[in-house]
């Protein structure tokens, strides 16, 4: 008897099943363990980036009030 | 792509972040910069000001980290770089070229919604001449490469006031032609300290590439040029008795310094003949600082 034989893969853009099952299949099993000090570090660069994301939002509002009252100023004068 | 593995690994800190942003040349970019807004005509809007200001500084951080990615190969080499957060393993390069990237976008675009496409455009186009023309094209193949590239350290004053006013004029003009001049003295004295380190890294600065003896020349050429342009701001009206009197005192200081490194022997290995270059270094640094604080103390305690 012979063996089974494979369903032909279909031609085309492959499914979005297909990709999640290619993802799971390759991704890492294995990590790096982190000793505490550079689990410490790690830390610190993600406070610094939440606070820089922080401070740019509120730059960029602290720009449109200015721009809002020096527009507004503009046509009052 | 990133090394993940090697980026989880690491340890870095926030200073070797801001180290990357190089906060030195940030800091006179910044102070150059708030002189030019502060210059300017027209009202003085704190927050508006700040932005702008802000975002020349981080455009001139990200122009920093870009050039310590293209050029970590050359700062592993060289004494006064080698211990830089790329070259001593702290950070990786493709980290700093993302970090370069990122602010390099952000600042552009905090300047445009602070104060308008000029001064936006004029913004990236400092930062594409520092790391595109400077960094990666001039540094490593011309001996003119900081006189050229100098334009980028020059610009900050005239996007501030572009920043300001939606314009540039003769004044700011001036306030960049001024650095653009100081830039070539200031660095060929540095570079005569540290001749043998360039020629190490194959970058031909004027000293590896034509000798001590041509730079100092060159170094006094480009003084005589200075001391007038330096005092070009009284006869348009932007600087007044106390910037000419910083402006006349300085450069005949400047260029005497200048005179003593023509007749010295700096560049050249001799004990104690690098002195006057030093000298000249370092005063180069208070020059342009006095020069630039004299126009913000007349500008800025103006009635």
């Amino acid at each position: 008897m012979s063996e089974p034989q494979a369903m032909p893969r279909p031609k085309g853009p492959r499914s979005l099943w297909d990709k999640i099952s290619v993802a799971a299949a390759t991704a890492p099993t294995e990590f790096v363990e982190l000793t505490a000090e550079q689990a410490k570090a790690r830390k610190r660069r993600n406070l610094i980036i939440a606070w820089s994301i922080i401070a740019f939002v509120v730059l960029v509002f602290a720009i449109t009030l200015a721009q809002m009252a020096a527009h507004s100023g503009g046509r009052a004068s | 792509m990133v090394d993940v593995s090697a980026s989880q690994t690491r340890s870095a800190s926030a200073a070797d972040y801001i180290a990357l942003l190089k906060p030195r040349v940030m800091s006179l970019v910044v102070f150059t910069a708030l002189v030019g807004y502060v210059c300017a005509p027209g009202h003085n809007d704190p927050v508006l000001g700040f932005a702008a200001i802000l975002a020349i500084a981080v455009g001139a951080g990200a122009s920093g980290a870009l050039n310590m990615w293209f050029d970590a190969d050359i700062d592993a080499v060289m004494t006064r770089t080698r211990v830089r957060p790329i070259p001593a393993g702290r950070i990786a390069r493709e980290e700093a070229l993302m970090l370069g990237l990122i602010l390099s976008g952000l600042s552009v675009l905090t300047m445009q919604l602070a104060a308008g496409a000029f001064a936006a455009l004029l913004l990236a186009f400092t930062i594409f001449f520092y790391a595109v023309v400077y960094t990666m094209w001039l540094k490593r193949a011309t001996p003119q490469n900081i006189v050229i590239g100098g334009l980028a350290g020059a610009l900050p004053p005239a996007i501030a006031w572009a920043a300001k006013t939606g314009s540039l004029s003769l004044d700011p003009l001036l306030l960049v032609a001024i650095i653009f001049m100081w830039t070539p003295p200031h660095f060929w004295a540095l570079s005569l300290l540290q001749k043998n380190d360039y020629a190490a890294a194959k970058v031909p600065m004027l000293p590896v590439t034509a000798g001590a003896k041509t730079t100092r020349a060159h170094i006094f050429a480009y003084s005589l040029l200075l001391t007038p342009l330096g005092l070009a701001p009284l006869v348009t009206g932007l600087g007044h008795w106390i910037y000419g009197a910083v402006a006349v005192v300085g450069g005949v200081f400047f260029n005497l310094l200048a005179w003593r490194v023509l007749r010295s022997q700096a560049g050249e290995g001799v004990k104690g003949g690098d002195k006057p270059a030093q000298q000249l270094f370092a005063f180069s640094i208070a020059y342009l600082f006095l020069l630039f604080a004299a126009l913000l103390v007349e500008h800025g305690f103006a009635a």
